[in-house]
Order: structure tokens, then C-alpha cells, then sequence
């Protein structure tokens, strides 16, 4: 449990300075804005609502997470608990199965999506393609790294 | 996989979620090794079978392993 302890507590770190940068950008985000108001009328409101909704989520689950393992690191029965909940061999098996048939759910999902895009609009089309290109990528590239690891 | 988890458990008074906090697993496991809908892996096979003073193949079915093994299935 020592080892653990340490994990977390290098967790904690990372995901304290992590929620300390979320909240840089968002005040810059704002601040970019409201500086750009009259500039950039052409953006789209939805881009920016995309980039700080995402950064105030990810921030929210962070404070969640980060209160979760405070407690956990001041009580042995929940440090026991959350370890087991983390490294519980089922749930890291179903973890397994559901990224390699997702990936692979999602490649299908995408290459499909690339050939009707050619139909219409070539920037979707050549966008679409990118991604198809570096998803296949990432899996050739971690298939290369299992085989000589294991 | 076959097994007699469940009655070396109710043999020991223990509940699901205490041999899941003794072996290292959660509740949900303990469930899915008793139903046979899940195959425990060699680490917990062994720490399932020394905590009860057993041996795995004691703890474990291996009849079907065998039975493929053979060519019978």
C-alpha cells in the first residue's frame, strides 16, 4: 500500500497542476475574447464554448477526483478500497475489450464516413481521411510496441 | 469456469464483498467467478485457494481445460 500511496500522491500532484493550467486558459480564453470582440466577428461562438466547456469539465471531474484521493490517502479502509476499485482485474478486462472493439468500432465508423464524404465535400473528405490515417497509425504503432514488450 | 468459491465462502461466514477486500478484487468479481461467468486469473486463483488452505486445482474446475486439452471438445 506504501507504493500506492506514493502513486497517488504523484497523481494528486500532476492533476493539482493540471486544474491550475485549466484555469489559466479559461481566464486567457476570456480574456482573449473579450479583448477580440470587434476583431473576429466571423468566429463562431460554438468554438469557444467547445474549448472552456471542455477545459471546465475536465477541471470539475479533476476536483472530484482530487478530493477522492485526499480522502482515500487519510483513511487505510478507503485506500484499500479505491485500489481494489482501480486495479480490480475484471473491471481492467472489460476495460481492454471495450478500447480494442471501440477503436476498431470507430475505424470502421470512420473509414465509412471518409467514402460518403468524398461524395459531397472534399475538405471533410480530406479532414476524415486524417484521422483515419492517424488512428491506424496509433494502433500499427502500439501493436509494434505490444509485440516487443510482451 | 467451474468452482467452489461460493462454498468455501459460506463455509467461512464470509460475505462476497469481505473475500473480495481479502483477495484484492471488488464484490462484482467474487459474483462473476461464482456465476462462471468470469475466469480468474492465475494471481487470484492462487490468493483465492491459499486463503481458504487449499490448492487451486482443489478450488478450481479444471475438467473442460482437460477435456480441450484431449481433443474432446
Amino acid at each position: 500500500m506504501e507504493e500506492y500511496k506514493k502513486t497517488l500522491n504523484k497523481k494528486l500532484t500532476l492533476m493539482t497542476a493540471f486544474t491550475g493550467f485549466s484555469a489559466t486558459f479559461i481566464i486567457l480564453i476570456g480574456a482573449f475574447v473579450y479583448a477580440t470582440a470587434n476583431i473576429n466577428e466571423d468566429t463562431s461562438d460554438i468554438i469557444l464554448a467547445f474549448q472552456i466547456g471542455m477545459f471546465i469539465g475536465f477541471q470539475i471531474i479533476l476536483i472530484l477526483y482530487i478530493a477522492k484521493y485526499k480522502k482515500a490517502l487519510k483513511n487505510q479502509d478507503d485506500l484499500r478500497k479505491l485500489y481494489i476499485e482501480e486495479y480490480d482485474e475484471r473491471t481492467k478486462l472489460i476495460n481492454y475489450k471495450i478500447s480494442g472493439g471501440g477503436f476498431l468500432f470507430s475505424i470502421v465508423g470512420v473509414a465509412t464516413a471518409t467514402i460518403i464524404a468524398g461524395f459531397f465535400n472534399q475538405i471533410v473528405f480530406v479532414t476524415l481521411l486524417a484521422i483515419l490515417t492517424f488512428m491506424i497509425l496509433v494502433i500499427q504503432s502500439l501493436k509494434v510496441y505490444y509485440k516487443n514488450k510482451f | 469456469m467451474k468452482t467452489c468459491i461460493q462454498e468455501l465462502r459460506k463455509k467461512n461466514k464470509l460475505s462476497q464483498e469481505e473475500l473480495g477486500l481479502i483477495v484484492g478484487v471488488s464484490r462484482q468479481t467474487i459474483t462473476s467467478l461464482e456465476c462462471e461467468k468470469y475466469t480468474a486469473s492465475l494471481v487470484l486463483a492462487y490468493k483465492i485457494s491459499k486463503y481458504f488452505n487449499s490448492t487451486i486445482e482443489k478450488v478450481f474446475d479444471f475438467s473442460e481445460v482437460e477435456e480441450l486439452s484431449n481433443g474432446r471438445i
